[in-house]
């Protein structure tokens, strides 16, 4: 069952201070979902973190209400804000000799007693966060050795540790290789499952996002906030609105960005399977369209497992890789 | 845990070593079975100048080493843990040079307004001077407090600190300018730091103030562990970062006005122990690191009293000078440690 977790209604975001107000987003109303992955996209300087800040109560609203499990976020007293909503943000930990286990157990500040001792129940709870996101062998690690992965899965086990119903990560995915950001993603979305808890984060990685989330948040430029599956905002044309910029073309049959190439010159490819595309993405980086029709006098034969260069008026050449194709057709085009 | 429990116990035999060693070496030794006998009030008439020494003079500065140690230890450690910067210190927010104001205007004015040295006024005069730099400590830590509940940034925090201590400094500079000689020299003395001008009533007043400001420090550790976190995950976690901020700087503040009253400004131990104890027990929760550093500040302060007079020395060395001369070789060293720990 879906269950309504967070509610924005006509929420304006910003700062104010007593000179002015600058509103950053405004008439914002949406939803959260519990058990679902949300991610917010949008351009830097948007407002993410803003709406970040906002819904974890860092900063106050400007007007507008925020519901978070049918109360008003303002209603709640620190500690019981404390026990639910967690944050994982972006900034640095700064904490030497600190470890695993003791950064995880502060997560369980908001339970413990005067002098923050572990109960036997606090201790299973830490154990279990940190077995969610499979960092048990980094557990007597120190924080400052870890690799920034492994310092965000980490902080993920701290805010599991709070036991929340919601958790918000601001950019979780930044700073981190390629790999890591799909297996931080894919985690993401598996404890939205396996916890029922309500996961919303803020990301750049939008390939990921739009393959791994249950649900996407759009900030627009106009301070808009479009929300939807990824795949019901490429129907109609929201994704492809909101990223309609040179060079970048949005794919709707797999609904996935691509890079746009231009190109200038044509050339007759013949051919077919896995080469037959290999070679024509790398001469379309090379700006050359090639194409089974293309009106080219010139031809490239795939044979096999080699390739024939045929330019007009030239005696044909055999090459063996597409480096050394590229290296041959220079000298044409 | 067994590591710590082994250190906790040897800095524990450290200290009643330092003590007894402090009681019994000197310009005049006493052997330490003699000590004991004193200490435990076994009256002998022919020991009434050694009991003198130590009753008079001796143990009320051991006292004073000790209790002054844990009190600049903890709240040296508090600053670094608020202000997350290994280098704040009790003297790095201007309280020291608050302090320091305060008695410099007592010494330095009372001989140029009422005519009468302030050196020459005995015991009067010592309670001037005590009253005085508590006064000038408090001043900067209003001061430094009420913009703790403005700023947001703790390195905005720590710069204002130290400029308030440059506007200390240059005024005292200028009030230097319109002294005497006996009152600058006075004042001199004052500010090379010592833990034997606390004598006879006014070491039970300073034990006494500090056992109540050590125990409630120790009310703070889990709010300094938060802390360590950062303002936005503390909150997170349930902490009211405005108030503890504000508990946390002020208990540190009280502190150092308390022992810079009574010892004078008394550098880098507030700085070193609570880099030493971080190295030593390898961890940066509180629950070890507060009463960790509580023990080694008193055995430091304690080792660097037993220097400063160490037979040779006959005077007795300026603190100031042997704190310095042991505290920034531990930091130096620390800083070093740490770094081939990085690296490896």
């Amino acid at each position: 069952m879906k269950t309504k977790s967070i509610e924005l209604r006509d929420l304006a975001i910003g700062y104010k201070n007593r000179q002015s107000v600058k509103v950053v987003a405004q008439h914002i109303d949406a939803q959260i979902f519990g058990s679902e992955l949300t991610c917010l996209l949008g351009a830097n300087g948007i407002g993410k973190s803003t709406l970040l800040r906002t819904l974890s109560a860092f900063q106050p609203k400007l007007s507008g209400e925020v519901f978070i499990h049918g109360q008003e976020i303002g209603a709640y007293s620190e500690k019981a804000l404390a026990m639910l909503i967690s944050v994982v943000l972006t900034e640095r930990l700064d904490i030497k000799n600190m470890s695993v286990h003791e950064l995880v157990a502060l997560g369980r500040s908001p339970y413990t007693g005067f002098w923050g001792k572990l109960t036997p129940k606090d201790h299973k709870e830490v154990d279990k966060a940190i077995s969610l996101v499979k960092i048990t062998h980094l557990t007597h690690r120190m924080v400052h050795t870890l690799s920034d992965g492994e310092r965000q899965k980490a902080m993920i086990a701290k805010a599991l540790a709070q036991n929340t119903p919601v958790i918000f990560l601001d950019e979780p995915t930044a700073f981190l290789d390629f790999p890591s950001k799909v297996e931080m993603m894919q985690l993401l979305h598996r404890l939205s499952r396996e916890t029922q808890k309500t996961i919303f984060l803020s990301t750049h990685d939008l390939e990921l996002a739009l393959q791994i989330a249950d649900k996407i948040w759009l900030m627009d430029d106009r301070a808009r906030i479009h929300v939807g599956t990824p795949e019901d905002l490429s129907l109609n044309g929201d994704l492809s609105n909101f990223f309609a910029r040179k060079g970048i073309l949005f794919d709707k049959d797999t609904g996935l960005f691509r890079v746009e190439n231009d190109f200038d010159r044509q050339i007759r490819l013949v051919g077919h399977g896995q080469r037959y595309s290999m070679i024509r993405k790398a001469l379309l980086r090379n700006r050359i369209l090639a194409e089974r029709n293309a009106p080219s006098y010139d031809t490239i034969e795939i044979v096999e497992n080699r390739i024939l260069l045929s330019i007009e008026n030239q005696p044909k050449i055999w090459v063996d890789s597409i480096e050394e194709l590229l290296e041959k057709m220079k000298n044409y085009y | 845990m067994n590591r710590n429990t082994l250190f906790f116990t040897f800095i524990f035999i450290a200290i009643i070593v330092l003590v007894m060693l402090n009681l019994a070496l000197g310009t005049i030794s006493i052997p330490l079975a003699d000590i004991w006998n004193i200490l435990l009030g076994k009256n002998d008439e022919s020991q009434i100048i050694w009991q003198n020494i130590v009753w008079k003079s001796r143990f009320p500065q051991t006292i004073t080493a000790l209790v002054a140690g844990m009190g600049l230890s903890i709240s040296g450690l508090q600053m670094q843990t608020v202000f997350r910067n290994p280098l704040a210190g009790p003297s790095e927010l201007g309280i020291s040079s608050g302090a320091s104001l305060g008695v410099a205007t007592i010494i330095l004015l009372s001989g140029s307004i009422s005519g009468r040295a302030l050196s020459r006024m005995g015991l009067m005069g010592e309670v001037a001077i005590t009253v005085s730099a508590i006064i000038g400590a408090m001043a900067v830590m209003a001061i430094i407090l009420a913009i703790s509940q403005r700023v947001r940034g703790n390195v905005v925090l720590l710069i204002m600190g130290v400029m308030i201590g440059y506007i200390a400094t240059a005024i005292i500079g200028v009030l230097k300018f319109f002294s005497n000689d006996e009152d600058v020299r006075a004042y001199v003395i004052w500010g090379l730091g010592s833990f034997s001008k606390v004598s006879g009533n006014q070491v039970h007043t300073f034990v006494i103030v500090m056992a109540i400001l050590i125990p409630l420090s120790f009310l703070l550790i889990k709010t300094l562990n938060l802390m360590l976190l950062g303002d936005n995950y503390a909150r997170n976690l349930g902490l009211n970062v405005k108030r503890a901020r504000f508990t946390v700087i002020a208990c540190s503040c009280v502190l150092t006005a308390v022992v810079t009253a009574y010892c004078g400004p008394i550098v880098f131990l507030g700085l070193a122990v609570p880099h030493l104890c971080r190295t030593l027990f390898s961890t940066s929760n509180h629950i070890v690191l507060v009463p960790a550093v509580t023990l080694t500040g008193a055995a430091l302060a304690l080792f660097c009293n037993l220097v400063a007079r160490m037979p040779g020395f006959e005077g007795a060395l300026p603190i100031n000078s042997v704190t310095a001369l042991i505290g920034a070789p531990i930091v130096i060293s620390v800083l070093f440690g740490k770094r081939k720990n990085e690296v490896n």
